[in-house]
């Protein structure tokens, strides 16, 4: 009997559970639905407080008349009433590879008019004010800059920006901005000269130089830029911590210009330290007991190539380099290399391969085996497999790019005899 | 000096003793706004429940408690959860689906099981508070402690002085195991020699001796 009595507590019980969803349901759906659109339009409202109203034109992934839009673009939406655009924005290009949201507004005369950052999923902050920099810039934003120590994710938040505009600018929603001659050169840097430079990102500190409009110095010492002012227009005038030079127009074309040159030369010669001393004593322990350490002319390839010897070991000559590319958190590696005349590998060593090894244990790595199996090894066998740390990604590429470097260093001694 | 009824409730709070509910508690206690919302939310669930099981006690049999309980609990968790959306949409999505989580909580069980024994509805909304409120306490202070180690904030409002001690969202998990385990430590110190979980009517022991008699009656 008292189960019967069960069995009709429960179907009322259901019964009861079954009216009670559907009538909240009823109650709430529409407040849910309207809740929804508010999410949808409250960061639009942030960036243009006065906005009446938005048309959305743009959805990733929905039909649309745009064309050429970035994938970093999320959403576009159109002021009502003219006052511009609001873009929802999401890069993984920062260093965690979770996504960075931001939402920014640019008005009608294409500039940033409006900026928030709505997810912000990196390790290191790049300040609270950041976002704030970019606000009355147009879309060749010259006034603003990367943040020191914070470059990967201050560089994917700059960049989200600039696929923005480019979307903007590729449907002539806005008009672009021009950038200016300092600029174009400024950025010109890390593709001429990618010893300043780790992923195409600039890693070089700004200083102040006498004859220079602006000048910077390679993080890892390497070498420093100086942008000129030659009276017949700006010219890049790049000198490593050898003292080659090479000077760059605003084209990206290389100028004759030996007062540019000089310049940077000075500006070298005052800011960077030879590395000669050290990278000869690094080598000579390398190489072993006897072997003589000869500094040659290092060759001006404008990598992160620092220093070039010869390395006499037992009657034969060797050629020995040491680059600095740069490591786990953009901080300088030293990789030491010494090669057979044929360009294989003879020796290989790198002091400190990982950084924080008191912190940073997600490794896995037997350094004397690792830095022998690069024996033997030439620049058409050398494949970024040779270099794999399993756990250790950001070093596993610095000694990758160190040892490419010294390959196309060495290739353009080898021929060219030692100076 | 915490008085005998004090005592007894703190040391017979089934989160304290058998670690009922302690899915929620570590994963809605990062911050100290969430921990409340999902407190109330469980409060709500165990008070209703309890007091239909009681109301019901005479009706249902024991065997059958538990899927008329589920099928009541169905209904009212997603009646909380929808009106949480429609007008706490913040909480909502802080709190993602452990609301729901609570529908198959032992705590919410147990307390039903408990206020099916009890002899009248008084006893059965006192007995029900008091649970809440332990579960409450034990998942607010956690929260607490959580949100100023961890974010360096309280309520969602930064602590100057925790701004470069703060330990990161990456210590989340750790510091829900360790502050959860003090919690525990701390009970235990201020009830010495108590043995709350031996105590017959514990809502725990209640939901495990039933199943023990549905066993044996099976065998």
């Amino acid at each position: 009997m008292k189960n019967i009595k069960s069995i009709v507590v429960l179907v009322l019980c259901l019964a009861l559970s079954l009216a009670l969803i559907s009538g909240i349901n009823s109650h709430t759906a529409p407040i849910i639905e309207a809740n929804a659109g508010a999410a949808e339009f409250e960061p639009l409202y942030a960036v243009i407080p006065e906005a009446q109203d938005f048309d959305l034109i743009y959805t990733a992934g929905g039909e649309t008349e745009l064309v050429d839009v970035p994938e970093t673009v999320q959403a576009i939406y159109a002021e009502t009433s003219g006052l511009g655009y609001a873009i929802r924005l999401a890069t993984t290009q920062g260093y965690t590879g979770e996504a960075i949201e931001i939402t920014m507004a640019v008005d009608a005369e294409g500039k940033i008019s409006g900026m928030e950052l709505n997810s912000y999923p990196e390790t290191k902050d790049f300040g609270a004010d950041y976002p704030a920099t970019y606000l009355g810039q147009d879309s060749a934003m010259a006034e603003v800059s990367l943040v020191a120590g914070v470059t990967y994710s201050s560089s994917a938040f700059k960049n989200a920006v600039a696929d923005g505009f480019a979307a903007l600018i590729a449907n002539e929603l806005v008009g672009a901005g021009v950038k200016t001659d300092d600029q174009i050169l400024t950025e010109l840097i890390s593709t001429v000269y990618p010893g300043m430079a780790n992923a195409g990102i600039l890693q070089a500190e700004e200083i102040a130089a006498d004859g220079t409009v602006k000048a910077f110095k390679a993080l890892n010492g390497a070498g420093v830029a100086a942008i000129v002012d030659s009276g017949d227009g700006m010219l890049l005038a790049l000198c490593d911590v050898n003292g080659n030079a090479v000077v760059y127009n605003t084209e990206g074309a290389a100028a004759d210009n030996s007062a540019a040159a000089d310049v940077a030369r000075a500006v070298a010669e005052a800011n960077l330290a030879s590395f000669a001393e050290k990278d000869a004593a690094a080598l000579t322990r390398l190489a072993g007991e006897g072997a003589v350490v000869t500094e040659i002319a290092a060759p001006a390839v404008f990598n992160t190539v620092t220093t070039a010897f010869t390395v006499e070991m037992n009657g034969v000559t060797n050629y020995g380099f040491a680059a600095r590319p740069y490591g786990y958190s953009n901080l300088p590696m030293e990789i030491y290399l010494i090669l057979d005349a044929d360009g294989a590998i003879v020796a290989m060593n790198c002091p400190e391969l990982i950084f924080f090894k008191e912190y940073f244990t997600n490794y896995t790595l037997d350094e004397g085996a690792y830095k022998a199996g690069f024996a033997g090894l030439t620049a058409e066998s050398f494949t970024a497999d040779n270099c794999l740390i399993s756990g250790a990604t950001m070093s596993a590429n610095g000694v990758q790019s160190g040892i490419e470097d010294i390959f196309e260093g060495f290739s353009q001694i080898d021929m060219g005899g030692a100076a | 000096m915490l008085n005998i009824k004090l005592r007894t409730a703190i040391g017979e709070n089934p989160m304290l003793v058998m670690l009922l509910g302690v899915c929620p508690a570590l994963a809605v206690t990062a911050e100290l706004k969430s921990a409340v919302w999902m407190a109330a939310a469980v409060a709500a669930l165990v008070i209703v429940t309890a007091i239909f099981a009681w109301a019901t006690r005479a009706l249902v049999s024991d065997a059958w408690r538990i899927p008329v309980i589920l099928i009541l609990l169905a209904g009212l968790v997603t009646a909380v959860q929808l009106l949480m959306q429609a007008y706490l949409p913040d909480v909502y999505t802080a709190l993602g689906l452990y609301p729901a989580a609570a529908a198959v909580s032992l705590l919410v069980f147990g307390e039903a099981e408990r206020a099916a024994r009890l002899g009248n509805i008084g006893t059965v909304i006192k007995s029900s508070i008091v649970t809440c409120v332990c579960f409450a306490l034990v998942l607010c202070i956690t929260a607490a402690i959580r949100e100023i180690l961890c974010l360096g904030s309280i309520w969602g409002t930064g602590l100057e002085f925790m701004a470069n001690v703060k330990f990161g969202t990456g210590a989340y998990t750790a510091m829900g195991f360790i502050v959860l385990a003090l919690v525990l430590a701390l009970v235990k110190a201020v009830l010495p020699g108590k043995a709350p979980l031996t105590g017959e009517d514990s809502a725990c022991a209640a939901v495990l001796s039933q199943g023990c008699e549905m066993l044996e009656k099976e065998d």
